[in-house]
């Protein structure tokens, strides 16, 4: 009965593994039919193990910055930073439709941070493999421009991403979703300054 | 038979789980479906050079400030 048990758990991480692979290349090449696909998931298998890689980053990303807090304590932020986010945009939706899921938002948002991810992971490699500060040499120009081609087609993406959560998640028109948007933006930027300031994160991890 | 109606009943449930969208007037909507339908499959082919000469633009307006923030950046991990 007990290997029964333990085989279902392994068939279950093993699945939510390939799913969330799976919805990853979606969201790269059909960002619209893999989000609303994703808006009507239930498997928080796939949350948790988005988790697990931001934990194994933040764990990478631990000994490469010189004034660290412990991986755990950054990733509790994040947890609770994905989770205001979450529940802010929900209850909103939930004000004026008062129908309005939870799940979708937690499912779509969590989604979202793969651009984030991505971009984080690759900027700490980055640091090790080319690290700062940037010269005006020819190469120094260059590898900026890539830089910042690179950074900039991430955040779109990213907004792209942010924009389909929120409209699968609250089934608002464009405007709506904008003026949403704005209203986070009014608490979250400070918010972001102060964690700046307590070291926390330099970029928001979002 | 009745699995390919259970099935073409749910992918149109998926479908249409949304209203069209409708920004108010009729060619605000019409910009805003022709220009979202580039984001919808395979925006990169759109955002990557769009990156690249917006990058470009960048520098050739801010110089070398551009080299200072890619250097802030880079530290913003």
């Amino acid at each position: 009965m007990n290997q029964i048990n333990t085989e279902n758990i392994i068939i279950d991480i093993l699945s939510s593994v390939i799913l969330v692979i799976r919805n990853f290349f979606g969201l790269i090449f059909y960002p619209y039919r893999s989000m609303r696909k994703i808006s009507q998931e239930r498997d928080y298998g796939q949350i948790l193990t988005v988790f697990v890689l931001v934990f194994v980053y933040f764990k990478f990303a631990y000994f490469l910055r010189s004034d660290p807090y412990p991986a755990s304590f950054i990733f509790l932020i994040f947890s609770l930073n994905l989770f205001v986010m979450v529940l802010f945009f929900y209850l909103i939706a939930k004000a004026t439709k008062p129908n309005t899921d939870f799940a979708p938002f937690l499912f779509t948002l969590t989604y979202s941070l793969f651009p984030t991810l991505l971009w984080f992971a690759s900027n700490s490699l980055l640091y090790l493999l080319v690290p700062p500060p940037r010269t005006l040499s020819f190469l120094g120009k260059a590898f900026s421009g890539f830089y910042l081609a690179y950074s900039f087609s991430l955040l779109v993406w990213k907004l792209i991403l942010v924009y389909l959560s929120l409209r699968f998640s609250s089934k608002f028109s464009f405007f709506r979703i904008f003026y949403m948007f704005i209203l986070f933006l009014v608490w979250f930027i400070p918010y972001s300054f102060l964690l700046y300031r307590l070291k926390i994160f330099r970029t928001p991890f979002i | 038979m009745k699995t390919f109606q259970y099935r073409l009943q749910k992918k149109l449930n998926e479908v249409f789980i949304l209203a069209p969208n409708s920004l108010g007037s009729p060619w605000l909507t019409r910009i805003y479906h022709e220009v979202s339908k580039f984001f919808k499959t395979m925006p990169f082919i759109i955002i990557i050079p769009f990156s690249f000469v917006a990058s470009i633009i960048l520098y050739l307006l801010l110089g070398s400030l551009v080299i200072k923030l890619v250097t802030i950046l880079q530290y913003g991990f």
